[in-house]
Parts: C-alpha cells; sequence; structure tokens
C-alpha cells in the first residue's frame, strides 16, 4: 500500500518596494502594509511572507531567491498611461510598453531582478506595477487622489491572484485606509513577516 | 566511581578552580580540576555516598558568579589524563557562602565578627577590633560596646534616625545615609535588603543573582515608573551594588530589621559617627569589584580590575584604541587562528571596523568614519543635488530656527570619528531638545530612541560610498543627515527619529558583516566598545545580526578602558 504524497509546500513572498518620503513613490511599500494590517492569510499547502522592501534593492536579493513564487509591488512607468493605472504581468513577460526608469530606486529594482535571474535563481516573479503622480519638492507620506484611487484595483488584483495559489484572504481590519497606513508604515512591524 | 562535573565559566579568572579546590580538598578526595576554553572540568574518584556528600557541599559552598553560566554532572569511566592546571595567584574576593553562614552562626566565636578568616575564599584579616565614635565639634568620642553585634545595631539605628556614618571598607570609607529622594543617575547606592530591590527599580532574577555574586558587581538598574512619579525624578537609571564586604553586610542584617532598604555613599567628610578598625596592613583595601551591565543573560563588563595583567602589555602595543581593544579580545578568547571582524562603537574614542584574520596576517580596516569640520560642509555637499538643494530649501523654509542654529553650530577639533559625534550632528541639524546642558547631543539620541518605545522606525540612510574595495571603506554622510532631514519634514516626532537613527545603524553594521563575510568568509564576530552597553542598542545590533557567526566579547578585560 503507497503513501499519498504531500502536497508541494509553496513559500510565497509579497515583496513591497518604493521610496516611502517622496509620496506615491512609496506605494508599494505601503500597500504591503495595508494588506498586512487588512488581511489574515491563510492556507493548508502554502506560506505567505510580506517584506518591506523599501529602497534597499541589492540587499534584498539573499530574501528574494529563497521563495518560490514572487509578487513585486512597485509603481512603474508606461508609455501611453495615467498616473493610478494598475499593471499586472509576469516580470519575465512584461509588456513592451513597461519601463522602470521614473526614479532611482525603480531603476535599483530592476537591476536587483536582473541580476537574480542572470544567476539563475529568480522565481516565478510578478509585478503589480502602478503608475505614480510624480511630484517634486517635499518629502511627505501623503498620496495623491490617483494613486489612492488605484489601491482598489491593486487589492482585487492580488487577492485574485493570491487564491489562485490556495491563499485565502479574511479581513481583520476594515477600517484601515491606504491613507491612514501610509502615516505610520515607516514604523509598523509587519504582522506576516517571512515565514522562512 | 568518578563524577564529571562540567561548569560553564565565561572568564579566564582562578575563581572557581579556587574554590573547587578548596571545597574538595576538605574531603581528601581523589579529584583533578582542568579547564578547556569556556569549561571547567571537576572529576572525581570517590564512593558514591561520598560523592553525594560533595554535591551536597558544592551546593552550599559554591558561591554564585557572574562568569557561571551553567553546569551538568555524568559518571565516567576515569579521571582524564590532562595536563595539570598552574595556577597563579588570583584576585581578594569580597566574601563567600561559608563566612556568611559562620557570623551569622550564634555558637560560633565568629558570630558578627567581621574579620572572619575563611579558609575556602581565602577571605582573610588579622585579628582586628572595630572603633567606633562620635563626632564631636573637637576630637572624636569613642563609644564602648560589648560585643560586635552592639555597634552594627546601633549603627543601623543612627542610620535609620537619618544620621551619616562614615565607614571603612574593604574598597575604601565611604559615608553612608539612608537613601531618599535619588539626586542624579550617578548617585551610587548599596541595597541593604534584596528582597526590597523591586521598590526602587524594575529588576529581574539574573540582576539580582548578579549582586549576590561572588563579585559584588555595580549594575544599572531602571528606576520603577512608580518610584520616579512620586518622586519626580527626569533620569532613568540608578547604581546599585550589595554588600561587598562582612562589615556592610552585617549592617545590613540590622538595616533590614528598621526595613531600611537603601542606603547611599559617597566619598565625604561630614558625618556624625565613624566606623574604623586598626589595620597594621592595608591587605583588605586592595579589592576590586566590577560595573557591569546585563541584558537578558548576557554580561558587560563595563569596568573591571580583575583580569590578567598581561593584557595590558597587549592592549599598550597599539596606537589605536581600537585595534588594542580588538588584540585584547583575540587575546582573551584565543582566536589567533580565526578570520573576525571586529566592531568598535564607541562614545569617547574614533569607532572602527576592522578584519583580524591569519590569512591576511593581521588587520585591515573595513571602515573608519571622517568627521567634517562644520555643519555648513554637510550642507554644501548636499546642495550639490538638485533634490539636495530642494530639501535644504523646504527646511529652512519650514524649520528656520534649527536650520539657523546648525550653520552656527561650532564643532570641536577634537571630536573624535564616530558614529556617537555623527549622531550629535544629526541632532543638531534636526533641533532634538537639549535640556541639561551637560550632555551631548548624541547622549540626547540615545535617550530619545530609549523613550521611543518602538517596534521599527524610518528607514535611515546609512550607506557607504560606492567602492569595489573590500576595505578602507568611506561613509555616505550626506545621506545620513538628508535622510533624517527628510523624515523631519514629513512630520515624524524626534523621539521616533531617533529610534530611526540607533535602528538603522544596527542594520547597517549587519550589512557590513553581510558583505565582508561575501567576500571574505569569517569566523566570528566581536563586539566592543562603550555603545554596545547601551541597551536598546545591544537588542538592536543582536537582532540584526541574523546570520548564525559567533559573537565574541571581552572576557574579564572592560568592553572598552
Amino acid at each position: 500500500m503507497g503513501c499519498r504524497e504531500k502536497e508541494t509546500l509553496m513559500n510565497i513572498l509579497i515583496l513591497g518596494i518604493g521610496n516611502i518620503l517622496f509620496q506615491d513613490e512609496g506605494i508599494g511599500a505601503h500597500f504591503i502594509h495595508y494588506l498586512d494590517e487588512k488581511y489574515e492569510f491563510h492556507s493548508s499547502s502554502n506560506t505567505i511572507s510580506i517584506v518591506d522592501g523599501g529602497t534597499l534593492a541589492q540587499r534584498l536579493i539573499p530574501i528574494i531567491v529563497k521563495y518560490d513564487k514572487v509578487f513585486v509591488i512597485d509603481c512603474i512607468d508606461a508609455l501611453n498611461s495615467k498616473p493610478g493605472d494598475v499593471y499586472f504581468f509576469d516580470y519575465l513577460n512584461a509588456p513592451s510598453e513597461i519601463d522602470w526608469q521614473g526614479s532611482a530606486h525603480e531603476v535599483e529594482m530592476l537591476q536587483t531582478l536582473n541580476m537574480i535571474k542572470m544567476n539563475g535563481d529568480l522565481p516565478s516573479t510578478d509585478v503589480l506595477g502602478v503608475i505614480p503622480k510624480r511630484i517634486a519638492d517635499d518629502t511627505t507620506f501623503e498620496l495623491s487622489f490617483e494613486i489612492i484611487k488605484a489601491v482598489d484595483t491593486m487589492e482585487d488584483t492580488i487577492i485574485k491572484a493570491l487564491k489562485k495559489l490556495d491563499i485565502e484572504l479574511v479581513v481583520k481590519n476594515d477600517n484601515i485606509t491606504i491613507e491612514d497606513i501610509a502615516l505610520i508604515s515607516f514604523k509598523r512591524e509587519i504582522v506576516n513577516g517571512p515565514r522562512i | 566511581m568518578v563524577l564529571e562535573y562540567k561548569f560553564k565559566y565565561l572568564s579566564n579568572n582562578n575563581t572557581l578552580i579556587k574554590f573547587l579546590k578548596a571545597i574538595v580538598s576538605e574531603m581528601n578526595l581523589a579529584f583533578e580540576i582542568f579547564r578547556e576554553e569556556d569549561f571547567i572540568y571537576l572529576y572525581i574518584k570517590a564512593e558514591e555516598n561520598e560523592l553525594l556528600e560533595v554535591s551536597d557541599k558544592l551546593s552550599t559552598q559554591l558561591p554564585m558568579s557572574i562568569f557561571l553560566k551553567d553546569y551538568s554532572l555524568e559518571v565516567v569511566l576515569e579521571i582524564p589524563n590532562k595536563d595539570k592546571l598552574q595556577i597563579k595567584e588570583d584576585f581578594n574576593l569580597p566574601y563567600c557562602p561559608i563566612c556568611v553562614k559562620n557570623v551569622e552562626n550564634k555558637e560560633s566565636s565568629d558570630y558578627y565578627n567581621p574579620f572572619f578568616k575563611c579558609n575556602i575564599c581565602g577571605s582573610s584579616s588579622n585579628e582586628k577590633t572595630l572603633i567606633l565614635q562620635e563626632k564631636a565639634s573637637n576630637e572624636n568620642s569613642l563609644i564602648d560596646f560589648l560585643n560586635n553585634k552592639e555597634v552594627f545595631e546601633f549603627l543601623a539605628l543612627k542610620l535609620f534616625e537619618n544620621k551619616r556614618v562614615k565607614i571603612k571598607t574593604k574598597l575604601g570609607s565611604f559615608v553612608f545615609y539612608k537613601t531618599s529622594k535619588l539626586k542624579s543617575k550617578d548617585e551610587k547606592v548599596l541595597c541593604t535588603n534584596i528582597n526590597s530591590l523591586s521598590k526602587l527599580t524594575v529588576t529581574s532574577k539574573s540582576k539580582t543573582v548578579a549582586l549576590l555574586s561572588i563579585e559584588k558587581p555595580v549594575i544599572d538598574f531602571v528606576l520603577n515608573a512608580v518610584y520616579k512619579l512620586n518622586n519626580e525624578l527626569d533620569f532613568d537609571t540608578v547604581k546599585i551594588r550589595y554588600a561587598y564586604d562582612l562589615t556592610l553586610y552585617l549592617l545590613s542584617l540590622e538595616l533590614q530589621k528598621l526595613e531600611v532598604d537603601f542606603l547611599t555613599y559617597e566619598e565625604s567628610d561630614s558625618f556624625d559617627y565613624e566606623l574604623n578598625y586598626d589595620s597594621l596592613n592595608d591587605e583588605l583595601e586592595t579589592l576590586t569589584t566590577p560595573y557591569i551591565s546585563i541584558y537578558d543573560e548576557k554580561i558587560l563588563l563595563l569596568e573591571n580590575k580583575n583580569y590578567d595583567k598581561k593584557l595590558d602589555d597587549v592592549y599598550n602595543k597599539f596606537k589605536s584604541k581600537s585595534k588594542s581593544q580588538l588584540m585584547v579580545l583575540i587575546e582573551e578568547n584565543k582566536l589567533y587562528e580565526k578570520s573576525i571582524l571586529n566592531i568598535f562603537t564607541t562614545s569617547k574614542y574614533n569607532d572602527n571596523i576592522s578584519l583580524y584574520s591569519k590569512k591576511i596576517d593581521g588587520v585591515i580596516d573595513i571602515l573608519n568614519y571622517d568627521v567634517p569640520s562644520s555643519l555648513n560642509t554637510i550642507f554644501e555637499e548636499i546642495a550639490l543635488e538638485d533634490s539636495g538643494k530642494r530639501l535644504l530649501k523646504n527646511y529652512k523654509e519650514k524649520f528656520p530656527l534649527n536650520f539657523e542654529e546648525a550653520t552656527n553650530y561650532q564643532i570641536s577639533k577634537r571630536e573624535k570619528n564616530s558614529i556617537f559625534v555623527l549622531w550629535d550632528y544629526a541632532a543638531v541639524v534636526l533641533g532634538f531638545d537639549k535640556e541639561n546642558t551637560n550632555t551631548t547631543f548624541g547622549s540626547i539620541l540615545l535617550e530619545n530612541a530609549q523613550k521611543a518605545i518602538l517596534q521599527k522606525g524610518p528607514r535611515i540612510d546609512y550607506k557607504l560610498k560606492q567602492s569595489d574595495k573590500l576595505f578602507n571603506k568611506e561613509f555616505d554622510l550626506t545621506k545620513f543627515i538628508k535622510s533624517g532631514i527628510s523624515f523631519k519634514l514629513a512630520g515624524v516626532d524626534d523621539k521616533t527619529l531617533s529610534f530611526g537613527y540607533l535602528e538603522s545603524y544596527a542594520y547597517f553594521l549587519a550589512d557590513i558583516i553581510d558583505s565582508t563575510n561575501s567576500e571574505f568568509p569569517l569566523d566570528g564576530i566581536s563586539l566592543s566598545g562603550d555603545l554596545i552597553s547601551n541597551e536598546l542598542f545591544y537588542k538592536l545590533i543582536t537582532k540584526a545580526i541574523t546570520s548564525n557567526f559567533n559573537l565574541y566579547y571581552n572576557k574579564d578585560f572592560p568592553i572598552q578602558l
């Protein structure tokens, strides 16, 4: 009598990227804190880890390579786009209009993923990108109206993607908004931190 | 039957060996003591009933020690054949459980004898007589007493009545008086009743055990909130110790009966009574005790003179304090064959991160800091980029006073090249409140960070300038200051910012460790310098170093001279 092989465990990483000091450019980091504050994540077979990557860039390499599946949340540039537009794509098959040259941290993140790819260590990586409204001059945690509005789409997109991977999301705090979280994410401890 | 006792003892001193030898020698049994790295082994060959007796004796006569971390025992086939231990002269010790037992025994001729001669710990003196005097305007008048107990009862009563008593102790003569409202964090306090520690402080089992240990150290305790509030104190810690000689121990016994739990002591000529003794020689006054920090189970020696004096020769071989400290640490831990990254971070000297390895025939500097001559230099560098210009313009508009004070800030030429001094500059630029003019801004940043009570702070940029070299890296000071200004402009408060500066420093060091290790595999990390004795920083750095490196510290030598 043979025994049934246990389903393979998949380690999933949701990685928020961005410079929170430059308004919308911090949306990736703010968004993962928002998810972490709003939801509980349940799965019988997979683990979920949420990491605020900020602007750590290449220092994230040892973290990224440990996972089987990675979702990178960041702001991006794209041809013929407007602030608040949301894109979701496989990093290795990025649409041609996508551009990562909008800010220093975007360039660094692209370089980081390329370096991991060249070493042959890149896990399956999807990018959830949003077009920021770029305002210069002041440092503030306030987000633009366009990016606040985009959060609903980003949220729906990531929930659907996670459900396909057997992750069930249960709302634990329905009152939280992205504006609230943007004011505290720099000092907020992540509940669903690295599991591996 | 042979029993092996294995003690984990994190010191190179011979105190434990001295006790083991003295206790077991009294029983006329075959035994051997060996030492291997952090472990001391005691082997005893005897019958089972004799071994039980030894165990009983050890449990009652072996004193607690700040260096003794653990022990285990097992039956082995025979006493191993190893090189005999050569024990050199050790240091004078305060008093041990045997001393206490004897001076508290009413049937003993040594009842309340502060000059008890102990065969176990070696605490000894020639027979001496107590001299009790009342200080009068012209000359002191002798007070007669029938026995020693009367002396201690009398003095306890006088202390209870708020009199000042000068007492000759093994550490010198001090004036003692009942502690009322603490005056400063440097006030020296003697706890006379260990069960009452929590009336004044937030204590822990490890701190209580350390106070009572054979080393009788001075320890910084955090004041409890109720005491602080009731006494309207603006400082958070106090230095406390327990009776370090039998005179103070016997006095403490009497004070406990009068519910006097704490005495303040100081060097002074102002007193009402004096307890002295005839002193043909000063052998007892050579006692020295350490000043330590304890976090969880980790003990750091801030001050200590009880170490092998050959370490002084090692220390004095080098001009740079960081190298001296590193080489002493290498010697104490016998790390000559290893590759060690040393982090020396200090409020007193130049900071340094360096790599020691036999493979490179010595030490190379990974990072030194270069403190600028003025804050304007930093602003000029920030303004070289357009984004920096905009940042400074915004800051000047929003915080004009801070900006003005920073541009006028005079930097002393004697400033050390350390992160502590750079914190000082960051605190000036960011306009942190400095109520106490005696403290540096760098200290304010540390105090602020402690008060923030956060799990995570803003990420301050601690970055190295671009370089392909493993060694002599340069710190990017403009990013360090710019990120602080940015968070301040975004509305982050000073305490949170301070916490961010401290936390990000810990992660920065951890990153340097990882990047060095990826290019030059390390066997361990050594931490030294007084900043590691800051409780919050110690917790942050030990949390930030996530890889499984062995962490090394000085053993008997202080973490900074």
